[in-house]
């Protein structure tokens, strides 16, 4: 991906100059346009949260915030709306960390340990990972009642935390680190805890950030698995409670346009910070199959 | 496997650190997973499973909603797989060779509606498309169009297309430039020295060269238009009159607001066998062109 290899490629040949330059002006003219356009509704969610309610309704609709206003903000994010910021912010974490933790341990056993029955765990991972969760969901929600975890934070995080691309990814990860490195510690008399802790783990911190990333994003943006386990106001995630309010026709849509954009933040900044760990897992998938 | 070099240490710390993964796993996906076959052959009556054998698969097969939200699956893919190929090859053609800022504005521009969560893309569009006040009533009606309520009937299932385009495009534009800069710069340098015009260098050279990603594009745009829910449930519930159905949302009304957990198994297997078929499908075509 470096950036003197492609650019270097292409070089116009002298003959096809004047056409495929005006060519190549138009087709980069429209590209650009096409990528605003695909922006167009993010600027129009940042303007509509600080649009008044009467405003947003407007018959010529106003392409900048006439009369801006934070109220938007303090409206949504009254006590319920701040309970559902948090509700989501705690999922996420703790979704995020255990099936960190949890995938680089299976990752660790999985590419450096011999065992019987390790490949067969391996491929029953990689097997059902073809699965589609959406085939399960009656099942799945049965169980999570069994146990008594509708409406916790519970049934929302436990489900999936051992998630196959995770174990795949960090699998991978650790498979790149040298069989030595492993041996030298034992001979200096590690035991397994620090060699996992103080080893494996500080090596693989580019994995584990990608993995973090499309963790608490899927987590954070979730919205059919807790539409099915919660029920109650408290409980509700910030997704959850926004659709909510979309349904609710006495809720002015400014304010929900505000909640909006707090919901899109996160991660809108993380994917900015970490374009290039993003790029990366999805281009890890592709390879994969 | 089991050389002279496995020790029981390594057994032991193997299975241990694999044990919490496994252990979920077993737990929350795999006895689910069979459940569902098993649930697909019983009723949930009054309080309890009743068996009632093949019943829910005849159900299916007869039931207009759920053909009809197969088919409105289908389209989705028949109409979205093909245009968002060849849109993010198109794009990415025209975006790849850029410098480092430039791409990545445009990666960010392509992939933030796919980064963002879903709720808050059906907020925005149910605002733009209100029939009333939305901005794109507005724009039409300039060009002398008259209102429409885009998510009525008519309309409603190709809105849900266009949004269902916008959302996963970007994906496929990612792994499309992530392609294209792995072409080695000297085939594609030769191909305009010898004097190929770019269109000729893209269709020639670019387009066959990238073709194992475009059969990965095709293959995971499938399987998740296949599988829409929220966009329906959040904006067009289905309707107007089944138009926007598909077969995860039926899934879910069948289950979670008419208690037929039976019958939704069964739509689960139905599911799951579609995905499976795609899947063993470009697992034969993948394997078939590294053996040719």
């Amino acid at each position: 991906m470096s950036a003197m290899g492609p650019r270097s490629g292409l070089r116009e040949h002298p003959a096809g100059r004047s056409t495929g330059g005006a060519l190549r002006a138009v087709t980069s003219v429209l590209t650009f346009l096409l990528a605003l356009l695909f922006l167009f509704p993010f600027y129009w969610m940042l303007i509509g949260a600080f649009k008044t309610r009467m405003d947003l309704m407007a018959f010529v609709p106003q392409w900048f915030p006439l009369h801006p206003t934070a109220g938007n903000f303090r409206n949504a994010f009254s006590a319920t709306g701040l309970r559902w910021l948090a509700n989501s912010v705690l999922t996420s974490v703790v979704f995020t960390l255990s099936t960190v933790a949890i995938s680089t341990m299976a990752g660790y056993s999985l590419a450096k340990k011999r065992y019987p029955g390790r490949q067969l765990i391996f491929w029953f991972f990689i097997l059902v990972m073809a699965v589609p969760k959406n085939s399960m969901l009656v099942p799945l929600f049965l169980l999570v009642k069994d146990l008594k975890i509708v409406d916790r934070y519970a049934g929302l995080i436990l489900p999936f935390i051992a998630w196959p691309f995770g174990i795949f990814l960090m699998r991978q990860f650790v498979q790149t680190l040298p069989d030595e490195l492993f041996e030298a510690a034992k001979i200096d008399g590690a035991n397994e805890v620090y060699l996992f802790t103080r080893i494996v783990t500080p090596l693989v911190v580019p994995g584990i950030i990608s993995l973090s990333v499309f963790a608490f994003r899927d987590s954070w943006n979730d919205y059919f698995w807790q539409l099915i386990v919660l029920s109650s106001t408290a409980m509700k995630t910030l997704p959850l409670g926004l659709a909510g309010m979309m349904d609710d026709t006495n809720v002015e849509y400014s304010i929900i346009m505000a909640g909006s954009l707090i919901a899109s933040l996160p991660i809108i900044v993380l994917f900015l910070v970490f374009q290039k760990s993003f790029t990366a897992g999805i281009a890890m998938s592709a390879v994969k199959g | 496997m089991l050389l002279s070099r496995t020790s029981r240490r390594d057994v032991v710390a193997g299975y241990a650190f694999v044990a919490p993964a496994l252990l979920l796993f077993l737990v929350f996906q795999i006895y689910p997973l069979f459940r569902t076959a098993v649930l697909s052959f019983k009723e949930f009556v009054d309080t309890s499973f009743v068996p009632v054998g093949f019943r829910n698969y005849l159900e299916l097969a007869r039931d207009p909603v759920f053909l009809k939200s197969i088919l409105n699956s289908t389209l989705f893919v028949a109409v979205n797989v093909p245009v968002i190929a060849v849109f993010a090859l198109v794009v990415s053609f025209a975006i790849y060779r850029k410098s480092k800022r430039a791409l990545s504005f445009y990666r960010i521009a392509f992939y933030l509606p796919s980064v963002a969560s879903i709720v808050t893309i059906c907020i925005v569009w149910k605002n733009l498309l209100n029939p009333i006040y939305g901005l794109i009533v507005y724009l039409l009606g300039l060009v002398g169009l008259p209102p429409v309520s885009l998510l009525g009937s008519g309309y409603a299932f190709w809105t849900i297309c266009l949004i269902l385009f916008f959302i996963n495009a970007g994906m496929s534009i990612i792994l499309y430039v992530a392609a294209m800069q792995g072409i080695s710069a000297e085939v594609t340098e030769a191909a305009l020295i010898d004097g190929a015009k770019r269109s000729t260098l893209f269709v020639r050279i670019i387009v066959p060269l990238v073709q194992p990603t475009t059969l990965f594009v095709v293959i995971i745009n499938t399987i998740n238009m296949f599988q829409s829910f929220a966009l329906v449930n959040l904006l067009t519930k289905g309707g107007p009159h089944y138009a926007t159905t598909t077969i995860v949302f039926q899934l879910y009304n069948t289950a979670f607001w008419l208690q037929r957990y039976g019958l939704a198994s069964a739509m689960g297997i139905v599911l799951g066998l579609i995905i499976s078929v795609i899947s063993v499908f470009q697992f034969s075509l993948t394997e078939g062109r590294s053996k040719s």
